[in-house]
């Protein structure tokens, strides 16, 4: 068993701003974890599934916690969660909803749709920083992640 | 149905084990006695017509004459003579089919062509693979055996040219042969055979074919026979069946044929020898039978029914009547030597065939004789005579000249029977003395048991002898009747029978006598009057083959002629005729006794020269003699053909003389009372009057026919009791009529007379005057009989009454009409020119309406009368008078204020009467009602509303200006008579007629309905229309009326409201929609605000942040601060885009009213605030209990702005008091927030309530400027208002209402 502690960190931003604050605050509060960036709801889900450009990953190794935007190219961050959450696989990976938006529908959708947190993006750095530091704290050490699922037997 | 079956197939088999023991029981000789006998033989015969039938019978018997004693033999007859359709034989197939189920026969012999093609078409299933024998087949076609090897049978080959050169060999000079043929199948191919014949040229006579095709009744066809010319051959072809049906047998119709022809009939059947045909090469159904039956016979044997050939000949033989040949005078030596011949016997000892029938009649005529016995003395001498004379000659027959004796050893089982019985048979009798019963050979199997059983009763000594008769072929195929007698003659001491004997009788005679008395009886039972000896004339000469026949009476007034009540010759009634006694054979018969003259009549008695036209030469008559024996007349027998036999004929006619004699009795004494009765009703009715006859004891009444006339009541109809008679009486006329009668019985009166009314049959009544008379008293001078007339007087009583009545209802009708009528007769002058009238009769009415009295105008001159210079009315009058031509006047007298309404008639000229009535009451009403109708016209007339009366019909019959010109017409008038189709398009008229139709048909009201009218411009208009029933004054609706009320102005105003309601409607959509569309992209817009306008704010300040980290030593203290500015700047707008969002979700928000405590949220708010800076002194005063319909949410969120805003602007205070509070000042619930804070100029009060406008620099008191903005927009969306007062430093106060 992987130490939870080297568990991936998915991160499904478009901006690439955001993308490039996000991993500067990651590393600013040094979380040391892997960091994937995918960059559509789409490619979130082909990574996720193994399909697409990730048709060689092993779909059972979940990260230990996935970066959702909502606003996003081709498949937007609502339309992810729920497919996520309804896939056997993936239904139990923790999930941070990270966004600008701080919309009542937004944040009740994203819920319902199963999301673990929901986390507004603040437009101060340094409050952006903390942020992230303390999602890191919670969901990488504090938080006791799902188990893998077990191997497929070969056919 | 497998039940079914099953109890079928039980059936059959119980039914076979019953045959088979009856055969056991009954073979003759028995079976040989071996154990496990299978079977006996199984022999299916079809025959294709009905059991009786004489060919089919004949059949039958030869079939069975060939077969083996023990074959079994199941008989079905087809019965085709009477029905013969392909849906028949179908069913018939199935029957058998079902019949024998299961049974497996071992040959089937068929009878005749139908029964063979029913074979050939049904075999296969009935009977699959079983050899078919058949008999009498017209025509077979050999080719048949190719498909069916298991045929074979006898083909009735019919010998017709053999017959025609036998009688043309017979007869070389013969005119004409005359063919006999019938329309069945038979017959037309008979038919067509004898017409290739004719046509080839073979034979010279001509050929007469009777029937053409059509089909001929037998009487047509003995007619025609009858007109055929002397020296003809007769042709006899087969005759079954007539054109009306049904199946003739040979002993019906060969007797008449034979009688009606005038040369011997030839035949090709052996069945019609006997009966009057002279023979010809015959074909006998029994000779047939038999061929078939042994070659069935064969088969059974063993032999395969391929070996044995179809045979085309040997089943014919020639055979002939020597009776007919001695008729028609031909010898033995002219026929073929191999014939056989009939009649022998008889015709050779015919003294001896006479006693025989005597004997076979006597039983028969004992009772026709003891019935006569009791009629008269006379006729019981010769009866008695009669029976000393039979019971000689039975005597004589006991005898044993015809009789075949026989002797019986019941005991050792020998049994002696005499060689006659072998003569009456014509074949060798073979004895199985052996047998219990050794004489059974005689007697058909299926009467076997009876004979047995009779035998063993009379054996075991129950009865005195034994006697029965059977019917037995002899070998020339000739049905004969034996008739067996026997009884025992010695027994042992025991009583057991030793030795029977008897007699065998052949009784064939008798019973054919048996049949002729049967055969009259039945033809002349029921039968009564002239039609009685009609038939018994027919059946007599019939019967007895005479040509002539006639029961003849003595003619009344001439005592020396007869007249006949029926003549008939050859079968057919003649016309009656009359012939003197004198000199004729009925001469000596005639009040004497029974003559018979067998031959050379016309010479016996040549002064009768009727005898020569007619042809005849033998007679046989018997005398009729009434009960008290005074001589009625004679029943003669007449025959072109000497009498051979005489004995037959002689009982006959006497043993129907008496009943002759009794029917003409009976018809003279009932012809006697008829005609006098006609002759007194005659005498009596020739005054038209009904005649009555009544015995007054009995209380029985005879009517006459005029009498039951009257009544309308026919000849039966009326029962002959008094009783009905004075049931009939009119009730108000019984007692005066009773009164009548009972005045006359006592001798008060000469003769009954009253008049009175009878009830006719049909319920009516008719006037009847009644005379009568007793003529018959009791001894005790009570009257018992009394007879009169009733004449029919209705037509005079209706006069009578008429006039009476008249006279009287003109009288009343004068005195009493209401009209005044007075009689006038004009008065001329000298130069006839009338100059004036005077009254003959006034009535009651004339002197009311007048004021005249009829004393002072009657008689009196006109003029002088009335008071006046010249008569009234002078010339109109005379006019009337003169020319009979009736007038009307219509006048008013000003000086006695009268209008009189008068009509003159002349009733007759020179005179004229008239009749007035008196109209001033009439013309007054008038008068007021036409100004009551003017006073309403002018109202309904001037009437905005249009109003109109319509009839049954909805024509109008009133209509008001209004109306009319709605109707677009100028006056009124013109608008009567139409009915709305008439003006209005039909839509609009049809939506008019509905609505009249209610009114009319229901007789309710309808009310306030709307109706268009569209006028002739094309304008609409619309009333608002109620429209009533019209009644008359019985209450029966005979219109409507109508009134409408145009409410077009009003009805425009309303379609404009509903215009503008619907284009409003329309709007408030419309802007609902926008409202909704703006709505949806505020909210899209927000969504894209609060999402992407923040993102690029974070890099500003992010990048700076990283810049200012990473690149700290690169930069001076004035980029430092530049980038520090941009960091303030994005997080600045990053708080103004919040705001916006914050506002923009307010206006988003749904409004959801509920009541809300702004004191408590007030409360809430305060706390926190005070957690905020617990080190401020404010003074908190809330009103409590401030509860207002609003939503929660955004009142908390108002009251949130208030309050903070009040916080923040007295925080430069050291202390502070901030209120929340309600004031009623205005009229209305206004809430405020107040607080004693900076405060601030009032001028620029206005902008306070738009977003981010502020009175203070964010130095004095920061804030985006969003509060009031949001406070406003808050207070609006509830319909509220809010405004504000405020000075620098003298606090501010915010007010709002909530709608």
């Amino acid at each position: 068993m992987a130490p939870q502690s080297e568990g991936i960190i998915l991160l499904v931003e478009d901006n690439p701003d955001d993308e490039i604050l996000t991993l500067r605050a990651i590393s600013k509060k040094r979380i040391a974890n892997p960091v994937v960036v995918v960059r559509d709801g789409r490619e979130a889900l082909d990574y996720m599934f193994g399909e697409g450009i990730y048709h060689e990953r092993d779909t059972r190794d979940l990260p230990a916690v996935i970066l959702l935007d909502l606003k996003l190219p081709k498949v937007d961050g609502l339309e992810v969660l729920r497919a996520l959450r309804i896939h056997p696989l993936t239904r139990v990976v923790p999930i941070v909803v990270l966004t600008t938006s701080n919309e009542d529908q937004d944040i009740v959708k994203s819920y319902s749709f199963g999301a673990n947190s929901y986390v507004r993006k603040p437009v101060d750095f340094e409050q952006f920083t903390e942020a992230v530091g303390q999602l890191g704290m919670y969901w990488l050490l504090t938080n006791e992640p799902p188990p893998n699922p077990p191997a497929e037997s070969p056919e | 149905m497998g039940k079914h079956v099953g109890n079928w197939q039980r059936l059959a088999g119980w039914k076979i084990l019953l045959v088979c023991g009856l055969a056991g029981l009954l073979a003759w000789p028995p079976p040989i006695a071996t154990s496990a006998q299978p079977a006996p033989y199984q022999v299916l015969l079809i025959n294709s017509y009905h059991s009786g039938l004489t060919w089919a019978d004949e059949g039958i018997q030869g079939v069975r004459s060939a077969l083996p004693a023990e074959a079994e033999v199941y008989i079905e007859y087809l019965d085709t003579k009477r029905i013969n359709t392909r849906e028949y034989l179908d069913l018939m197939a199935q029957l058998l089919t079902e019949k024998y189920q299961g049974k497996r026969f071992d040959v089937v012999v068929t009878l005749d062509d139908d029964a063979f093609n029913f074979a050939l078409a049904y075999g296969e299933s009935l009977f699959p693979q079983i050899p078919v024998v058949f008999s009498g087949v017209n025509y077979f076609d050999p080719q048949l055996l190719q498909n069916y090897p298991l045929i074979t049978g006898v083909v009735d080959q019919i010998e017709f040219e053999a017959n025609l050169d036998l009688a043309l060999s017979l007869y070389p000079d013969a005119g004409a042969i005359v063919v006999i043929t019938d329309r069945t199948s038979n017959g037309v191919i008979n038919r067509h055979v004898f017409e290739m014949l004719a046509a080839s040229g073979k034979y010279v006579p001509e050929f007469i074919f009777l029937d053409d095709g059509a089909g001929l009744s037998l009487n047509e066809m003995l007619e025609k026979l009858r007109a055929v010319p002397q020296g003809s051959i007769i042709y006899f072809s087969d005759f079954y069946q007539d054109g009306s049906g049904p199946v003739l047998e040979p002993e019906v119709v060969m007797p008449q044929v034979s009688a009606a022809a005038p040369g011997p009939v030839f035949v090709h059947r052996s069945m019609y020898l006997g009966y009057g045909a002279l023979g010809g090469k015959v074909a006998s159904g029994v000779s047939q039978g038999a061929l078939a039956g042994s070659m069935a016979a064969r088969i059974l044997a063993g032999e395969p029914a391929q070996n044995i050939p179809v045979q085309y000949e040997g089943a014919n033989y020639y055979a002939f009547d020597l009776l007919q040949m001695e008729r028609w005078k031909i010898s033995r030596q002219n026929l073929p030597p191999d014939s056989t011949y009939i009649n022998e016997r008889i015709a050779f000892n015919r003294q001896y065939r006479n006693v025989l029938l005597g004997v076979g009649l006597f039983i028969i005529l004992q009772t026709a004789i003891i019935g006569g016995l009791l009629l008269n003395i006379r006729t019981r001498r010769r009866a008695q005579a009669a029976l000393r004379r039979s019971e000689e000659r039975m005597n004589w027959v006991l005898a044993g000249i015809r009789d075949a004796y026989w002797d019986w050893n019941v005991a050792e089982g020998g049994f002696f029977v005499s060689p006659l019985l072998q003569d009456m048979l014509g074949y060798p009798i073979e004895f199985h003395t052996a047998s219990s019963y050794p004489w059974e050979f005689l007697v058909p199997p299926a009467e076997r048991t009876l004979v047995r059983e009779m035998i063993d009763d009379h054996l075991a000594g129950k009865t005195d002898q034994f006697r029965y008769e059977s019917r037995v072929t002899n070998a020339k195929g000739e049905e004969r009747w034996i008739l067996t007698r026997g009884r025992v003659v010695e027994r042992d001491s025991s009583g057991k029978p030793l030795r029977a004997a008897g007699t065998m009788s052949d009784i064939t005679g008798r019973k054919r006598a048996d049949l002729a008395m049967q055969s009259i009886l039945k033809g002349t039972s029921g039968q009564w009057g002239e039609s009685f000896f009609q038939s018994l004339v027919l059946e007599l000469t019939a019967t007895l083959n005479m040509r002539y026949g006639l029961v003849g009476v003595v003619t009344p007034g001439k005592p020396g002629t007869i007249s006949t009540l029926a003549y008939c010759e050859n079968g057919e009634v003649r016309e009656n005729l009359a012939y003197n006694l004198e000199g004729s054979p009925s001469g000596t018969v005639f009040n004497n006794e029974l003559h018979v003259y067998p031959d050379n009549l016309t010479a016996l008695f040549p002064k009768d020269v009727g005898l020569v036209d007619m042809e005849v030469v033998s007679y046989i008559g018997v005398p009729l003699f009434s009960r008290s024996g005074k001589p009625l007349g004679v029943m003669a027998l007449l025959d072109d053909q000497p009498i051979q036999n005489d004995q037959i004929a002689r009982w006959l006619v006497s043993a129907f003389a008496n009943r002759a004699a009794g029917e003409i009795e009976r018809l003279q004494s009932e012809r006697a009372l008829r005609e006098s009765e006609q002759r007194w009703q005659f005498a009596l009715e020739g005054s038209g009057d009904g005649v009555w006859d009544w015995d007054l004891i009995t209380g029985s009444a005879s009517f006459s026919r005029r009498f039951r006339e009257l009544l309308g009541f026919s000849e039966d109809e009326m029962p002959n009791v008094l009783s009905d008679w004075s049931s009939r009486v009119h009730s108000d006329d019984l007692t005066r009529v009773m009164d009548a009668h009972e005045r006359h019985w006592r001798g008060e009166t000469e003769t009954m007379v009253v008049e009175y009314r009878m009830r006719c049959k049909d319920g009516s009544y008719k006037w009847m005057m009644a005379r009568g008379k007793v003529i018959e008293f009791e001894p005790n001078g009570k009257p018992r009989r009394m007879v009169g007339t009733n004449q029919d007087i209705t037509d005079r009583k209706n006069t009578e009454r008429a006039l009476t009545e008249s006279f009287v209802r003109y009288q009343t009708l004068f005195t009493r009409m209401s009209e005044g009528c007075a009689l006038h007769e004009l008065v001329y002058d000298s130069k006839k020119t009338p100059i004036n009238y005077r009254a003959l009769d006034v009535n009651p009415a004339y002197e009311r309406i007048l004021g005249f009295s009829r004393e002072k105008v009657v008689g009196e001159l006109a003029d002088k009368a009335f008071g006046v210079s010249s008569p009234p009315f002078l010339k109109e009058f005379c006019r009337v008078a003169m020319t009979g031509e009736p007038t009307s006047l219509d006048v008013h007298f000003p000086g006695m204020d009268k209008h009189l309404l008068i009509s003159a008639f002349s009733p007759k000229p020179d005179q004229f009467a008239v009749v007035f009535s008196d109209e001033t009451d009439r013309y007054k009403t008038n008068a007021l009602l036409d100004q009551e109708r003017i006073l309403l016209r002018t109202v309904i007339d001037n009437l905005p509303d249009s109003v109109y009366a319509k009839d049954l019909n909805l024509r109008k019959t009133l209509v008001n200006t209004a109306e009319a010109r709605l109707m677009g017409l100028s006056s009124d008038e013109e608008a009567i008579g139409k009915d709305d189709y008439a003006v209005y398009p039909s839509e609009r008229a049809d939506e008019f007629k509905r609505h009249d139709l209610v009114v009319l048909n229901n007789g309710m009201p309808v009310l306030n309905v709307e109706e268009i009218v569209e006028l002739a411009s094309g304008e609409i208009r619309w009333l608002l229309t109620s429209k009533l029933p019209l009644r008359d004054g019985e209450g029966k609706i005979v219109g409507l009326v109508g009134i409408g009320r145009d409410i077009t102005e009003r009805k425009r105003a309303e379609e404009e409201i509903l215009r503008l309601n619907a284009d409003l409607e329309r709007r408030v959509n419309e802007r609902t929609a926008e409202l909704l569309e703006a709505n949806r992209e505020l909210e899209a817009f927000s969504y894209s605000v609060s999402h992407d306008l923040r993102a690029p704010l974070r890099s500003l300040d992010g990048f700076s942040h990283a810049l200012l980290e990473d690149y700290n030593e690169l930069l001076d203290d004035t980029g430092k601060d530049y980038l520090r500015r941009i960091r303030a700047s994005s997080q600045r707008m990053s708080e103004l885009i919040d705001s916006l969002l914050k506002l923009s979700r307010i206006t988003r928000a749904e409004l959801r009213r509920v009541p809300v405590n702004l004191s408590e949220i007030a409360h809430s708010i305060a706390a926190d605030l005070h957690d905020r800076q617990p080190d401020r002194q404010v003074e908190w005063k809330f009103e409590e209990g401030i509860i207002v319909e609003a939503d929660p949410g955004l009142m908390r969120s108002a009251i949130s702005n208030l309050l903070e805003n009040a916080w923040k602007f007295t925080s430069k205070h050291p202390s502070a008091r901030i209120e929340l509070g309600r004031d009623g000042r205005q009229g209305q619930d206004v809430i405020y927030v107040h607080d004693d804070g900076a405060g601030f100029d009032m001028t620029y009060s206005q902008k306070l309530f738009g977003a981010f406008q502020r009175m203070h620099t964010a130095q004095e008191f920061e804030g985006t400027g969003i509060g009031l903005a949001v406070v406003n927009r808050i207070i609006r969306r509830h319909g509220g208002q809010v405004w504000i007062e405020s000075a620098v430093e003298g606090g501010t106060t915010v007010y709002f209402t909530l709608a």
